[in-house]
């Protein structure tokens, strides 16, 4: 198999943005940021994408003086060679750590929700096979499944809120700021890192056509995503109010079980196939974001090699919870409170430090020449 | 059920050898000892993760 080393231009990588963070409102992330915000839970999604948006501004700025580098590549310029592969493995193994309870609370929706008789381990295998096989056919094919996919995924989900909303109460979504605002805002703090991605994205950034491109889509993408989980957090305390959405462990799944579209009931079957399809596109990214991140570390060029490895280790990580739904949610809260002061940190860090070093000078040097 | 994990955990970890002699033979050494190593984690891992809950 042929790995395609091409670029991916604005649209895949704003798809490849909407399907891997926007898909975050349909597992727990939603039940998380309720347990601070009560029902301003929508605020404090807001609030999230405000506070995120310092740190990816920053970001970009030091991608900026280094468009040809990728997120390890500029570790290792900033850093120098052993702090920057430091900070590349503690961040890979983070990532690993991540995706294999992302994964792991992915395959107990399927589980409790739909294949309720499949054993784990079969649903476990068949996700990450078809994702490892998407991560192996490189970025470009992910981008280009995730641009053909987008449209259709996007209005079975607005589908799908738009119905909440409609059996919603209004009423559900006051007081406005929930419990106070303090709570609101300590929510927003805590799980700022849910838009931590954004972060390991710059593993794609030179991959991107142009740096105008990858700057305009991270933005584009960073208000998308913001706006559709915030919608969603909405949605769902309109339709169960707060008290039993926060209990839910899964609110998208709870809601598109209970709406009914007309005579049509049983909902969940016209939109869990489309559900499924953004999780194969998802884990496919995360996968070879990983490979890439160990690649570099390891300087490996042939890192697609690495897929397969990467693949058992997560499925065999991620299948040892005896009961996922409280265990996984429970390290899905620390691994988001352990990456949030990271992820502001971070990237404040990386600009100071290309700032004292003139990167940004030969950057306005090199442009006016 | 059991032989199939063993079998497909045997394959990949088998996979990931070859390509770690493969960077061996690149002169790249570091890479393949850590991949070598990751091929026989994953293959002792399903007995602390899967198997061991069986019994």
């Amino acid at each position: 198999m042929k790995q395609n080393k091409g670029k991916i231009g604005i649209k895949e990588y704003i798809a490849i943005i909407a399907l891997t963070i926007g898909t975050k409102l349909s597992d727990d992330t939603p039940s998380i940021i309720y347990e601070d915000a009560r029902n301003a839970g929508w605020i404090s999604v807001l609030l999230i994408g405000a506070m995120a948006f310092i740190p990816i501004l920053l970001l970009i700025k030091v991608f900026s003086a280094h468009k040809d580098k990728n997120l390890h590549e500029v570790f290792i310029y900033l850093f120098g060679k052993i702090l920057g592969n430091l900070i590349s493995i503690l961040i890979l193994i983070i990532g690993v750590a991540a995706l294999t309870v992302d994964s792991g609370i992915y395959v107990d929706i399927i589980g409790t929700m739909y294949f309720t008789t499949t054993p784990s381990l079969i649903i476990y295998g068949v996700l990450m096979i078809v994702c490892a096989y998407g991560a192996k056919r490189g970025i470009e094919q992910i981008g280009s499944v995730s641009w053909l996919l987008l449209p259709y995924l996007k209005i079975t989900l607005f589908v799908a809120l738009f119905f909440s909303l409609k059996e919603g109460h209004t009423g559900f979504i006051f007081p406005l700021w929930g419990e106070s605002r303090l709570e609101v805002v300590k929510a927003a703090g805590k799980n700022v890192s849910i838009f931590v991605d954004f972060l390991l994205i710059g593993l794609i950034a030179p991959l991107v056509s142009s740096f105008k491109d990858y700057k305009k889509g991270t933005l584009i993408g960073l208000g998308m995503v913001t706006a559709e989980i915030s919608l969603a957090t909405a949605a769902f305390v309109m339709l169960f109010d707060y008290t039993t959405a926060e209990m839910l462990s899964y609110p998208f799944h709870e809601t598109i079980r209970y709406i009914q579209i007309g005579f049509l009931a049983n909902v969940e079957t016209l939109f869990f196939p489309f559900w499924l399809v953004a999780t194969f596109i998802r884990f496919s990214f995360y996968l070879y974001l990983s490979a890439v991140m160990l690649g570099g570390i390891l300087k490996i060029k042939e890192f697609e090699y690495l897929i397969p490895l990467i693949t058992l280790i997560v499925i065999f990580l991620g299948i040892a919870p005896d009961s996922p739904s409280i265990l996984l949610y429970t390290m899905r809260q620390t691994i988001l409170m352990i990456l949030s002061p990271a992820f502001m940190f971070l990237p404040p860090l990386m600009w100071l430090i290309a700032k004292i070093r003139g990167d940004f000078k030969n950057e306005t040097v090199l442009e006016s020449s | 059920m059991l032989w199939i994990i063993w079998g497909a955990a045997g394959l990949v970890c088998l996979y990931s050898i070859a390509f770690g002699v493969t960077l061996w033979k690149q002169k790249n050494k570091s890479g393949a000892i850590v991949v070598i190593m990751l091929s026989v984690v994953s293959l002792i891992l399903p007995y602390f993760t899967y198997v061991k809950n069986l019994f």
